[in-house]
């Protein structure tokens, strides 16, 4: 092995450590390592020194950031900031006119407007076991933490990722399809929304829950008359979970 | 305060040198208030708040240069789920070992031990021997600016002033092969 071709190893393996080698130049990597164990630790050597720099990088990092983090508000100075008086007083004013505002809009004599985040529940909850379960358990979490800072497609592309894991997916398949239909729900593809809704068989126990979501989702299209018919079977079952919401949307309408 | 996309943080961490400098500091910034939520969640203590913060922001921006985010969810919401995990470790460790001095553990990132399995190296067994302290501060810092600031030589050569791009590149070369022999030597003793 020749000093030149060392050097063109170094390179091909810092490209794999800054996750942007392409597919032939890191097979012609693992090649040429199995074939050549003196390459193999050389390029180990290489990996240990790469460690040992972006370790005394970081502590370096560390000591600026926490020399920046001085500088940084608290939690105390943001709210003790002085106001303004005339802004004190203008915040004021704004305020109680938003209260009248509001005691008008959500009496019950004023129009009611369906409110679709009012009556989206919590993401299921998921608990499972196993030697993957805490990547796909991470990956939920991910999911709902998208869903939760209302980054739906975000929501999506992960929820997608956890088909990585088919013992769980399928496993979970249920609370899978109703998260995915919620969250299509709020980015009002409607479509997709009922059809990740209807993938919940009569006998599942998540069906009630699918039930209540597709009515509310042709509510939001505005399909009332398909609504309305969902929403008369769930009011008229009293042992389904929503019986009484149903009930009030139902007056509504 | 300007306001970056994910794109344009993760390209300027990539791309390193004065760009990734700024944008660490901004990012400091930013999610500062995730940096409050947590602690509050967490009880955490204005010295572990501080530890936790800025450890999880190192940890972003290991991740980002080795292309370990994929990009599947927004940076602020990957951002938070390592935080997240930062702060339980903290709290973990302040809560388990009270009386116990620590002593500090370096330990291979994802990136580094998939490179490991892809060469062949299988027995990863061992911490990672840290020696780049036992170098001269020079040479240290050349391997810095380089491996983990990502300064092209040309700014090398005005950080450390050097005389050309060309001895930067030549000092560079000598000081990785030095660590690898002071890596090697170490593993002998």
């Amino acid at each position: 092995m020749s000093d030149k071709n060392e050097d063109y190893y170094y390179e091909l393996l810092d490209k794999f450590l800054a996750g942007n080698i392409t597919k032939q130049e890191s097979t012609e990597l693992r090649l040429a390592a199995k074939q050549d164990s003196n390459l193999q630790s050389t390029l180990s050597n290489h990996i240990e020194a790469r460690a040992n720099i972006r370790i005394a990088g970081e502590a370096d990092l560390k000591k600026k950031l926490m020399s920046a983090y001085d500088d940084l508000p608290t939690k105390s100075e943001k709210a003790t900031t002085q106001i303004n008086p005339f802004v004190r007083w203008a915040a004021i004013a704004a305020s109680v006119i938003g209260l009248a505002f509001g005691f008008y809009y959500f009496s019950p004599n004023a129009d009611p407007t369906f409110q679709l985040a009012n009556h989206l529940t919590e993401v299921p909850a998921l608990t499972t076991r196993g030697v993957q379960a805490n990547e796909f358990l991470e990956l939920w979490g991910i999911a709902k933490l998208n869903y939760q800072n209302k980054e739906y497609k975000e929501t999506i592309a992960v929820c997608d990722q956890l088909k990585a894991f088919p013992n769980q997916a399928k496993a979970h398949a249920g609370k899978i399809a109703i998260f995915k239909g919620m969250t299509y729900l709020q980015l009002k593809q409607y479509s997709a929304a009922i059809s990740h809704f209807n993938q919940i068989p009569e006998n599942n126990p998540l069906a009630n829950d699918a039930k209540w979501y597709i009515a509310l989702t042709y509510l939001d299209s505005g399909d009332i008359e398909k609504s309305r018919a969902l929403l008369k079977e769930i009011a008229n079952d009293k042992k389904h979970y929503k019986h009484s919401q149903a009930t009030t949307l139902l007056k509504q309408l | 305060m300007e306001n970056y996309t994910d794109q344009e943080i993760i390209q300027a961490i990539r791309k390193g040198g004065k760009s990734r400098e700024q944008i660490t500091h901004y990012l400091l910034k930013k999610w500062n208030g995730y940096n409050h939520k947590l602690a509050a969640k967490y009880h955490l203590n204005p010295a572990h708040q501080k530890d936790a913060y800025t450890d999880a922001i190192i940890k972003l921006i290991t991740q980002i240069d080795q292309g370990s985010f994929k990009g599947n969810s927004a940076l602020s919401t990957y951002f938070y789920s390592i935080f997240n995990n930062v702060c339980v470790d903290v709290l973990r460790s302040s809560s388990s070992n009270k009386n116990r001095p620590t002593e500090e553990v370096h330990e291979w990132t994802s990136v580094e031990k998939e490179a490991f399995n892809w060469i062949g190296q299988k027995d990863l067994l061992t911490n990672i021997k840290y020696v780049i302290q036992e170098m001269g501060a020079s040479c240290k810092n050349i391997l810095l600016d380089w491996g983990f600031n990502g300064y092209t030589m040309k700014e090398i050569v005005q950080r450390r002033q050097l005389s050309s791009a060309e001895s930067a590149r030549s000092m560079k070369y000598k000081c990785l092969k030095k660590l690898k022999a002071l890596l090697i030597k170490n593993d002998i003793v």
